[in-house]
């Protein structure tokens, strides 16, 4: 089996922890990754389709990757695992400006949950695309869940704390109910990295000035999951 | 000699309709006073959709109290009210609703009634179709009384209100008065004949409520002037037991009288003619799709083309965004940018 990580950039503490993982466990699987680029870039049109091929268009995802199947990493037994449509901090910047109508605050203007839905569809609506045209070439994939937020980040501080929850847990609900819906398989995050719906600081990323990203401890973790489901696909 | 010898060739039919192409008549409008010198809001019935996209994109102070969400598409911004008018309050098809949303920002909320429901959700009865229904209650009564804020914000900072007449026909709450943007039962609540009713109203009615409009703006912007403008797309049905094209002759036919009567009758009140610059037989319906009733783009051009002919603003056009949400680099997205980059390179993990 094989292992193809690919996504935003919470691919990389992925693979590098589940590499790890697979290391220190002796596990027989090869894992190869690639980026498709910052969020940013995923929220707006990124690929075409053909019969076999999802090509890459956007300039700033051509430079990790041109196509999928990538036909110098693709083999029979390759999973896909991608990081994708989870990464709620690029959309916590809403709450500079506006915040939820039962959160609300006199600096904001106010919006309702079908307001922010038409927000998170419209950025995500690329992402979910390409999971479809994946799913339409019969390539095998697994979608791991981001990291929460960091209570201590910028994301966080400053702005309407609880505008920030709901942004976080409403994109990953339905984000995790789309793949549901698609039957696409999904590695959740473990409740113990969590409290308070903020993601542990012990899992956050050592990089200065990282304020979203976790460490490879968070794919260190989840890998025997990741491997679970992807065993699951290949039986 | 007698009157019209003195009278300028506008006034005469056979030199400014007959012997001209339709695109080639001049001097619909006449401006009353500047608009340029201070905020400008917009209002009214579907066809002020035009011109509070034209006024906001025009360069104009155009006031947007309820700015849409940057990371919104576009169209879906008007599903959700937004990018129409000054403020999320959706067509606003009566001068007694206009009156009483006036009223009700200032605090008068003996028009207000619980939020219908509607499907699986709740919509305010006087903006029902805003947005999609919300799912409980207290989050329209939350929404409304912010909405609110934001309306009588706009009246305060409006030097210029600028209002399309739309309908004559308006459903009303027979207890409160409230006059509705829709009737119950279309978009959420139930129609009950015992509490709601309609009314048609006549020249004396809308007169009434655009005098008590025009006194409550002036109470509370001193300096207010009031553009009126009527609608030239017809009822899309009629309430009555007329033909549709004939309620639609006498809505139309109310609307613009009692708009003309106050123009005369006020300094500060202009009347701008949409209407005739769309429906008037010289135009010979070239402005109307194939369905008689939507305007074309080319006739909302042509409208707005008379309205800045007479109307320019003092600065240039600039699209306006709430600042802190223009998206750019940051310091996280340079974060993002290295991880991929350490991990394109080191592909085999």
């Amino acid at each position: 089996m094989k292992l193809f990580f690919i996504g935003d950039s919470h691919i990389a503490p992925l693979a590098k922890g589940t590499g790890q993982y697979i290391t220190d466990h002796n596990v027989g699987v090869s894992i190869s990754a690639r980026p498709l680029g910052s969020q940013r870039y995923l929220c707006e049109p990124f690929f075409s389709i053909s019969d076999q091929e999802i090509t890459f268009t956007n300039p700033n995802v051509t430079k990790y990757i041109r196509a999928l199947p990538a036909n110098d990493l693709h083999t029979a037994d390759t999973v896909y695992v991608m990081s994708l449509g989870f990464h709620t901090a690029h959309f916590s910047w809403i709450s500079k400006t506006f915040c939820h109508l039962l959160t609300r605050d006199s600096e904001r203007w106010a919006l309702s949950t079908s307001a922010f839905d038409a927000i998170f569809e419209e950025k995500q609506k690329f992402q979910k695309n390409l999971l479809r045209a994946m799913k339409g070439l019969s390539l095998k994939v697994v979608v791991v869940e981001t990291p929460r937020l960091f209570e201590s980040s910028d994301y966080v501080v400053g702005r309407n704390a609880a505008t920030v929850k709901f942004i976080d847990n409403r994109v990953r609900e339905t984000f995790s109910d789309f793949l549901i819906s698609e039957n696409i398989k999904c590695v959740r995050l473990k409740p113990s990295m969590i409290e308070d719906e903020f993601m542990l600081p012990e899992y956050r990323s050592a990089t200065i000035g990282d304020q979203h990203h976790a460490s490879s401890r968070l794919g260190y973790e989840l890998a025997s999951e990741i491997l679970k489901e992807a065993r699951s696909m290949l039986a | 000699m007698h009157p019209y010898k003195l009278q300028p060739s506008k006034a005469r039919w056979r030199e400014t309709v007959s012997l001209k192409h339709p695109l080639d008549i001049a001097e619909w409008y006449e401006r009353k006073f500047q608009i340029s010198d201070g905020g400008i809001a917009a209002g009214g019935s579907c066809f002020a959709q035009h011109i509070g996209t034209h006024l906001r994109t025009s360069g104009f102070n155009f006031i947007d109290r309820e700015p849409a969400p940057p990371w919104m598409g576009f169209a879906e911004t008007q599903k959700f009210g937004y990018n129409l008018y000054s403020a999320r309050f959706g067509n606003i098809y009566s001068p007694r609703q206009l009156f009483q949303l006036l009223r009700r920002s200032m605090g008068d909320r003996s028009f207000d009634e619980r939020p219908w429901r509607h499907g699986m959700g709740f919509v305010d009865p006087f903006r029902p179709t805003i947005e999609p229904p919300l799912s409980t209650e207290d989050e329209v009564l939350i929404s409304r009384e912010l909405h609110l804020q934001h309306v009588a914000a706009m009246f305060k900072n409006a030097k210029t209100f600028i209002f399309t007449l739309g309908l004559t026909e308006t459903w009303t709450n027979r207890k409160t008065g409230a006059a509705y943007p829709v009737c119950p039962g279309v978009s959420g609540g139930s129609y009950d004949s015992d509490i709601h009713k309609l009314q048609n109203f006549d020249f004396t009615d809308v007169v009434a409520d655009l005098e008590k409009f025009i006194s409550e703006f002036k109470s509370v912007r001193k300096d207010g002037q009031i553009i009126f403008t009527v609608s030239p797309v017809p009822l899309v049905a009629t309430a009555t037991q007329n033909n549709v094209v004939v309620a639609t002759t006498y809505s139309k036919s109310v609307l613009r009288a009692a708009a003309g009567h106050l123009a005369e009758r006020h300094p500060f009140v202009d009347y701008f003619p949409s209407y005739e610059i769309i429906s008037s037989t010289p135009m010979k319906s070239m402005f109307f799709e194939p369905d008689m009733r939507s305007v074309n783009k080319n006739g909302v051009s042509h409208v707005m083309s008379h309205f800045f002919s007479q109307h320019q603003p003092t600065k240039p056009a600039a699209e306006q965004k709430p600042s802190e949400m223009k998206e750019t680099v940051t310091r996280t997205d340079l974060i993002c940018d290295e991880m991929l980059l350490e991990l394109a390179e080191n592909s085999k993990v």
